[in-house]
């Protein structure tokens, strides 16, 4: 009885062990390439809709390593980087500690169409308007016009501090709600602002998620819901008179999401130029090096289950002229007056 | 509506399952011990990362055990807690993954005394785990919950020593579960899916061998000094389960140090002990 407690008690201490084996040498270049791809291989959402070879893409990239002796690691994170480039994804990144490996062009091959010296000079909204949270906002001088410019959709806010901003502009004719330069943050946001614009539940788009390794084991789309917020004493939802987002190629992620929403309620449209994209929701990983991976993981719809990872088109396509920028106009504020005093409620 | 019903009916049930066995029957002997710890824990959570994170964990152990009635000398009632906490890296240095873990449970023994001064205990315990981590560098993805309710399988044997008159309980413990339910996030499924939507998917699943597998071993030294008596742990805790093509394990391993009371309040405190009682140790 005694060897077999003895026995027993030595087998069960000893039988556990972790099953999960790490590599052996954690900055071996061609370790960390495959870990890199197979992490992509297995959770990137956009293969088949962009088209994209991965394998081949691989194999290209993975040639670069027949002869790891004579690459440095800021050789081999850019091998890496430019490897993920090929996805054409804002929301992929490569980041270790002495570098972020991106891909801009979603916004850099585009016109600005901002101007931040023009957004706050005395034309628009000049240096006395009102912080509330993450907004900025006013009455445009000489005009019963409405401006918020919200630049960050990482930037908190409370429920108390929207109501202020509707409720202090609640006698204007019409608002302004910019969101260009704003490259994204808190989906949560974007649904918490959109809800003071609509008195009525509706879905404005779609979300799926991979469910396997596969580039095509996506689950059934659930649906995006925006619920109206419940009205308090300080501002009534925004839903008589009219609305205008600005957006530019810069609007990206959560920001995106807004303009997708917003796109779908009566009395709101969008100007400006296409926003940037970015409808896949991030996820992250990361390489036996410590090298840290996002990638996008859930790709978003809008209601026609379309995709919108590369943008959305406003109803009104307005550029900023350079005479106008010379002049110190925004072409595509001016753009929104106009609309708005063509669209008042009477 | 339905859910707030649910959950009520749920709190009941568990209230009145703690109230019947946080009942203790008279003239019985009770042993009640806690322990303090410190150790290693690893930690591999396919949802949150590829990597192994390991680091050093703080646990408490509470253990409580007594006869169901002062008649019977063979069934053992027994309540257990495990709290642990820490916080671990990955092997290169950049990322931390804050880990916790409560794991109650109440369950019931079977007593054999084979020979002198050795008991064996067999039956089944019935837990709750609840293990909570979170990566700091990670974003749509930054946390995982591994929520289950299992029955197990509990083999205890104790066995009393005496060297030079100095008595010292030896005990090991292995439990084991064999079927429950645990909840596991779908492959790629995000959590502003799961808690701001509400769509869980496919994350509860009935658990069994077949995917859940852990070994719980404790080695105790229950040092009894004049006055108080000493416990002396060693305890190696292993768990992994898979789902949804995901892949969760864990292991501590922890040293700890704690002390055991025996007592029992008589007729409720109307007397003094009886010449006989029902002594757990016994």
């Amino acid at each position: 009885m005694r060897q077999f407690l003895l026995f027993l008690i030595a087998v069960s201490f000893a039988s556990c062990k972790m099953s999960v084996e790490e590599p052996s040498n954690i900055n071996d270049y061609k370790t960390n390439f495959e870990s890199l791809w197979k992490i992509m291989d297995e959770h990137y959402c956009y293969f088949t809709y962009k088209k994209i070879n991965w394998d081949s893409i691989g194999n290209v990239y993975r040639a670069k390593l027949q002869r790891p002796d004579t690459l440095n690691y800021v050789q081999f994170f850019r091998i890496c980087g430019n490897m993920l480039s090929e996805l054409k994804d804002g929301h992929v990144n490569l980041a270790s500690s002495f570098d972020v490996a991106r891909y801009w062009k979603w916004y850099t091959d585009y016109p600005d169409n901002f101007s931040s010296t023009i957004l706050y000079s005395d034309r628009y909204l000049g240096k006395n308007y009102y912080i509330a949270g993450g907004f900025q906002y006013n009455v445009l001088p000489k005009s019963a016009i409405g401006y918020i410019y919200y630049g960050d959709f990482s930037s908190s806010f409370s429920g108390a501090n929207l109501s202020y901003a509707i409720g202090m502009l609640g006698n204007c004719q019409g608002l302004i709600l910019d969101v260009r330069n704003n490259g994204g943050g808190l989906l949560t946001y974007a649904e918490d602002i959109a809800a003071r614009f609509t008195t009525q539940s509706l879905t404005y788009g779609y979300i799926r998620h991979k469910t396997g390794t596969g580039h095509d084991d996506f689950s059934d789309p659930i649906a995006q819901t925006l619920t109206p917020y419940a009205t308090g004493s300080i501002a009534t939802n925004w839903v008589e008179k009219p609305v205008v987002v600005l957006t530019n190629r810069t609007c990206y992620s959560a920001t995106n999401d807004f303009v997708c929403i917003m796109k779908q309620l009566p009395n709101v449209v969008i100007i400006g130029d296409q926003t940037g994209g970015g409808g896949g929701l991030p996820m992250n990983s990361e390489l036996p090096n410590g090298w840290m991976i996002r990638y996008s993981a859930c790709p978003m719809y809008d209601v026609n289950m379309q995709d919108i990872e590369f943008g959305i088109s406003p109803d009104i396509k307005v550029d900023m002229s350079t005479t106008d920028i010379a002049k110190g106009v925004d072409t595509i504020i001016e753009t929104a007056i106009t609309y708005l005093n063509q669209h008042k409620v009477n | 509506m339905r859910t707030l019903r649910i959950k009520a009916v749920l709190f009941f049930v568990l209230f009145s399952l703690a109230s019947i066995f946080s009942q203790e029957p008279k003239n019985t002997i009770t042993s009640r011990g806690w322990s303090f710890g410190l150790g290693g824990v690893s930690v591999y959570d396919e949802y949150l990362s590829p990597l192994v994170y390991t680091g050093t964990v703080f646990r408490a152990d509470y253990e409580s055990m007594h006869f169901i009635s002062d008649s019977n000398n063979k069934l053992s009632l027994q309540q257990t807690l495990m709290v642990s906490g820490g916080m671990t890296d990955n092997v290169a240095k950049t990322n931390s993954i804050f880990y916790l873990a409560l794991r109650p449970g109440i369950g019931m023994h079977y007593h054999f005394r084979p020979m002198a001064n050795l008991k064996i205990l067999v039956g089944g315990i019935w837990d709750l785990a609840f293990v909570s981590k979170y990566s700091f560098n990670n974003g749509n993805n930054p946390y995982s919950a591994d929520f289950s309710t299992q029955i197990n399988a509990s083999f205890i044997a104790q066995y009393l020593l005496n060297v030079k008159k100095f008595p010292i309980m030896i005990r090991y413990s292995l439990r084991s579960p064999l079927a429950g339910v645990m909840f596991v996030p779908e492959y790629g499924a995000s959590y502003y899916e799961m808690f701001t939507l509400g769509k869980l998917g496919n994350a509860i699943h009935f658990s069994s061998l077949h995917n859940s597998l852990a070994w719980n071993n404790s080695l105790t030294a229950d040092l009894m000094l004049k006055k108080m008596i000493i416990r002396l742990s060693y305890i190696h805790d292993y768990e992994k389960h898979h789902a949804n093509s995901l892949h969760f394990e864990s292991m501590q391993n922890v040293f700890s140090i704690g002390s055991v009371i025996n007592f029992s309040i008589f007729d409720r405190g109307k007397r003094k002990a009886p010449a006989s009682y029902n002594d757990i140790n016994k």
